[in-house]
């Protein structure tokens, strides 16, 4: 057989495993009756490993150095410590994993909340829903602001609360004013003075 | 932008020959802005590498081709190599001069592999324990020659690759 760069380059990584493994082996048991056989083989492996590297520079493809790769793999495989993983390792894209589509399994009743309408069978393939306007506007806090930095005798308000709503004014110091109101319609209405003025109007 | 001297020594799968490659970087001093340069390359003993006729010693080493190449080793050997430039207009900052070891250890490496490969042939051998402890010496020898090297001990560089070469030469008549 012969082996090319990449072949040569996962029998080195499986030796440099075997070599450190074998000598944590020899180091925890070393009274064990093949301590010394390991430590010697490590040796070898390391004889084998080095002429490699230097020999895979110049001479892959050729017959004497797939004899020793060969020889080199037929020694770690016995021992099958596995490859050395290196912590940082080019990109690996596995392109033999397929995409599925993503469905999620509903064993219980949806519970809608109260702004949301709809159905609380979720067992179809999709469910319709829709917003509880009266209940969210309900919740809502019901009122605006006009805030009227520049003084001016008429303010004219764009309140949008679909009401003929009640209106406090009050100055920049914040003491209530008296005022015309003119409702223009349930989202304007306009507030005459007498002369200038700025402020805010809270319309409820 | 400040000069620099550099160069290589390389050493492919030919055991009987290396190159010396001059790396510098031209384009911040240009070649024309030199006297020269100058080669050494010592051997382990004081003497001085001959190639060709050529001593290497202080050897002008022409603009022109940046690899010189050495053949006919025997064996491997430990040399101090010194690059040297002459500028004509020195630049501050820069280095003109680099010295470095070379260690060529083709041999005792190919003779590890040699050896290594007798072994995974003849499996017998690995229960040569002689055997198994002189293909594990060259490994060793040539490492240590290297760090000696690195290390500025020329001498004990060349000795770790001298007892490797009687190791190799041991090994191929009882083998």
């Amino acid at each position: 057989m012969s082996y090319n760069q990449g072949q040569i380059n996962v029998v080195l990584s499986k030796a440099d495993k075997t070599m450190y493994k074998l000598g944590s082996v020899a180091y925890e048991d070393m009274f064990a009756e093949n301590s010394e056989a390991n430590d010697y083989n490590r040796d070898i492996i390391y004889i084998y490993k080095r002429a490699v590297e230097y020999a895979d520079d110049f001479y892959v493809g050729e017959e004497k150095l797939d004899q020793i790769v060969e020889r080199l793999s037929t020694m770690v495989n016995i021992y099958g410590y596995g490859q050395l993983t290196p912590i940082y390792s080019t990109s690996y894209v596995d392109t033999s994993v397929v995409t599925v589509d993503i469905y999620v399994l509903k064993t219980t009743p949806l519970i809608l909340d109260n702004g949301i309408i709809g159905p609380s069978d979720f067992s179809g393939n999709s469910i319709s829903l829709s917003l509880n306007y009266a209940y969210i506007k309900q919740q809502t806090r019901d009122y605006y602001v006009h805030d009227q930095q520049v003084a001016a005798a008429t303010w004219t308000v764009n309140h949008n609360l679909g009401k003929f709503a009640s209106v406090n004014i009050v100055d920049t110091v914040g003491d209530e004013v008296l005022a015309d109101v003119t409702y223009n319609s349930i989202n304007q209405l306009t507030i005459n003075f007498s002369a200038p003025i700025s402020g805010k109007a809270y319309i409820n | 932008m400040p000069f620099t001297t550099s160069f290589t020594v390389t050493q492919g799968a030919t055991c009987s020959q290396f190159q010396v490659n001059d790396t510098s970087d031209y384009s911040t001093e240009g070649t024309g802005t030199f006297a020269n340069r100058k080669l050494t390359i010592q051997k382990s003993d004081g003497s001085y590498l001959v190639h060709n006729s050529i001593t290497y010693n202080q050897y002008v080493w022409p603009f022109g081709t940046n690899t010189i190449t050495i053949t006919g080793l025997d064996q491997d050997y430990a040399y101090k190599v010194t690059f040297t430039h002459t500028s004509n207009a020195p630049q501050p900052g820069s280095i003109y001069t680099k010295e470095a070891s070379a260690v060529l250890k083709c041999f005792t490496l190919s003779g590890f592999y040699t050896f290594s490969n007798k072994m995974a042939v003849n499996q017998s051998l690995e229960k040569d324990y002689k055997y198994v402890k002189d293909v594990m010496r060259l490994f060793i020898e040539q490492e240590s020659a290297t760090k000696a090297g690195t290390d500025g001990d020329f001498a004990a560089s060349q000795a770790c690759l001298d007892r490797a070469k009687n190791i190799i030469d041991n090994l191929t008549i009882g083998y």
